[in-house]
């Protein structure tokens, strides 16, 4: 997986967000090959430090073939406890892999 | 961009003549003294560096499309305002005092607009040059000193009335080149930790003044400049050898310039503004809007601090858990994100200029500013309140470490038995820096006065607000003029 890390500017973040990405990061390496990329990403992870999260996103749209939103203790927009972030990002990114492991093998089914 | 070493590095090459205590500084930024004010500075460079905070220090340069330090930028949306303001939060919070950068950057959106209007009516060609001096600044990545107060003589007349006309800053001569100027300068933060200058006239300018209508560029070792440091509170610990605790803020720190244009030549490219009185009122005072909206977020950074440090001394010192210490902290949040939302909110309403950057509402610019020149202080005298009395008593440093004394010291400055006394120390003395001591020449004075003083709001606010429509209002509720709004049966 090429995976892209973008940060908001830290203005008044409630979560720790290096830590919250190298853990992140660590975690999905255990199980996954990830390659962290600054374009042509598969996936984006934005970590915004608050629910603002007024990161700009159209430059990352641009470099990455999905995005995944951080901000603060939401996650994709849905509040979960501080302590269940890490947990709750890394199988939603794994998620999001399986969906587009799917995709590309129908799609390649269908061609044949 | 530049890097925060390739900064101070422009520091170390750009000589300038600069006095302080009477003597001629020859190494300024090796000085301990001046040092702190430009690592602050170096940290406007340093977080543009860093992915965890660029996406806040930087923007898409809309005269170049290149990549810029937020610092060089022109607004180019309200988004771009909030932006702004959110990054002087940060720098607040990570400096602990005046970063000293904002001020050019309201410089360059104030000119570049008016420049705009005042080409449109006069003819004249200062926009274009103006462009053309920000490419530099962009392209080079200069932190640049917006410069407004002049010396102002006697407070009752006006620049052309003064006995002396170098009371503010004037065009003593014209020549095929360009102009020469003389006057002064004060109360300069980032002055002398800057590559440039750009000098705007101080206030509204009648007929007859058109050599105070001035607005120009020059670096900051252009011949004729003469700086005078500025003393603040406690400015000699800095100084001191030993640990550094005794200053409570042991890598940053503000500082003030007297700024001397002693027949200073700029060359015509370099002049944006010259005897077009007409427009001094309007440069004036978009760039005061600009000023006090940056206010919304600096001075709301470093009260993170102080809040932070007031948390952390109840904490020590075992008081955290009394109601009315949790409640001080609570009222400082309110205060301190009050001012914040100020920032935030005369930035959404922020709007087009016809040159195209975007302006603050200037009515809610001035309401965040007339917030800033009063909560800071409650802010610092809850932050007393709750850190006791020894932070203004407590012996210094050299005595804790001394070799007959020190352990008695330690043990009567000892708070919880788990927490080191050096903690406590520590805590109190940057408690110290940010109310009382050097810190507080920018976060109490520099918020009642900086971007102008109470006065100067209240005189925009009146300007600003329609209460004839208020008075309307309030007629037709109670029936004393006709309300055609009710055409109901």
């Amino acid at each position: 997986m090429r995976l892209m890390i973008k940060y908001c500017g830290g203005c008044n973040p409630i979560i720790k967000r290096k830590e919250l990405a190298e853990t992140v990061l660590t975690e999905l390496r255990k199980k996954n090959d990830v390659e962290l990329v600054s374009e042509s990403a598969d996936i984006a992870l934005v970590v915004g430090g608050c629910p603002v999260c007024c990161v700009d996103l159209q430059p990352i749209r641009d470099q990455a073939e999905e995005l995944f939103i951080v901000g603060g203790n939401l996650v994709n927009f849905i509040q979960v406890d501080k302590e269940q972030l890490p947990d709750q990002i890394i199988s939603g990114i794994e998620e999001k892999l399986r969906r587009k492991e799917v995709n590309r093998i129908e799609k390649l089914a269908r061609v044949l | 961009m530049k890097t925060a070493q390739q900064y101070m590095d422009d520091m170390r090459n750009i000589k300038i003549e600069l006095y302080m205590f009477g003597e001629k500084v020859e190494n300024r930024v090796d000085n301990p003294v001046i040092r702190p004010s430009v690592n602050a500075m170096a940290m406007t460079y340093k977080l543009a560096e860093d992915p965890e905070t660029a996406d806040i220090m930087t923007a898409t340069s809309s005269l170049t499309g290149k990549k810029i330090n937020r610092f060089t930028h022109l607004h180019q949306s309200p988004e771009d305002l909030v932006k702004k303001v959110k990054m002087q939060r940060l720098l607040g919070q990570r400096t602990g005092c005046c970063f000293q950068r904002c001020v050019g950057m309201d410089a360059f959106n104030a000119v570049f607009s008016t420049t705009f209007e005042m080409d449109q009516k006069h003819g004249t060609e200062y926009h274009k040059r103006f462009v053309k001096f920000m490419e530099y600044v962009q392209e080079n990545d200069l932190a640049v000193d917006g410069c407004m107060t002049d010396a102002r003589g006697d407070r009752s007349k006006s620049p052309g009335q003064q006995a002396d006309p170098d009371s503010y800053l004037h065009i003593v001569e014209k020549r095929e080149d360009g102009i020469v100027v003389r006057g002064c300068k004060l109360h300069q933060t980032g002055m002398i930790n800057s590559h440039e200058i750009l000098v705007m006239p101080n206030n509204s300018l009648k007929e007859g003044e058109e050599d105070w209508a001035v607005c120009f560029a020059v670096p900051l070792d252009a011949p004729g400049m003469i700086y005078v440091y500025g003393r603040q509170s406690c400015d000699t610990r800095k100084l001191e050898n030993g640990s550094g605790i005794d200053v409570g803020n042991i890598h940053f720190g503000g500082q003030e310039v007297m700024t001397i244009f002693n027949d200073v030549f700029v060359p015509w490219e370099r002049v944006f503004m010259c005897g077009e009185i007409d427009f001094s009122t309007m440069l004036v005072e978009r760039f005061a809007g600009y000023h006090r909206q940056s206010y919304g977020g600096c001075k709301v950074g470093v009260g993170d601090c102080l809040i932070g440090a007031t948390k952390a001394i109840a904490d020590y010192q075992g008081a955290a858990k009394a109601s009315h210490v949790k409640d001080k902290i609570v009222e400082m949040c309110h205060l301190n994100e009050t001012l914040y939302a100020c920032g935030i909110a005369c930035s959404a309403e922020g709007r087009k200029t016809a040159a195209g950057n975007y302006l603050i509402d200037l009515l809610l610019a001035n309401i965040c500013k007339q917030n800033v020149t009063r909560f800071p202080y409650e802010i610092a005298r809850l932050a007393q309140d709750i850190a006791g009395g020894y932070f203004v008593t407590m012996p210094s440093d050299k005595d804790f470490d001394h070799p007959e004394i020190g352990s008695l010291v330690k043990k009567y400055s000892a708070s919880r038995a788990d927490v080191p006394v050096e903690h406590r120390q520590r805590m109190l003395r940057l408690i110290e820096n940010l109310t009382l001591g050097a810190a507080a020449v920018g976060y109490l004075t520099e918020s009642m006065h900086g971007a102008g003083s109470p006065q100067a709001q209240r005189i925009m606010i009146t300007r600003l607000v329609d209460l004839e429509h208020r008075k309307e209002l309030a007629e037709k509720l109670c029936g004393v003029k006709e309300n055609s709004d009710v055409d109901w049966k």
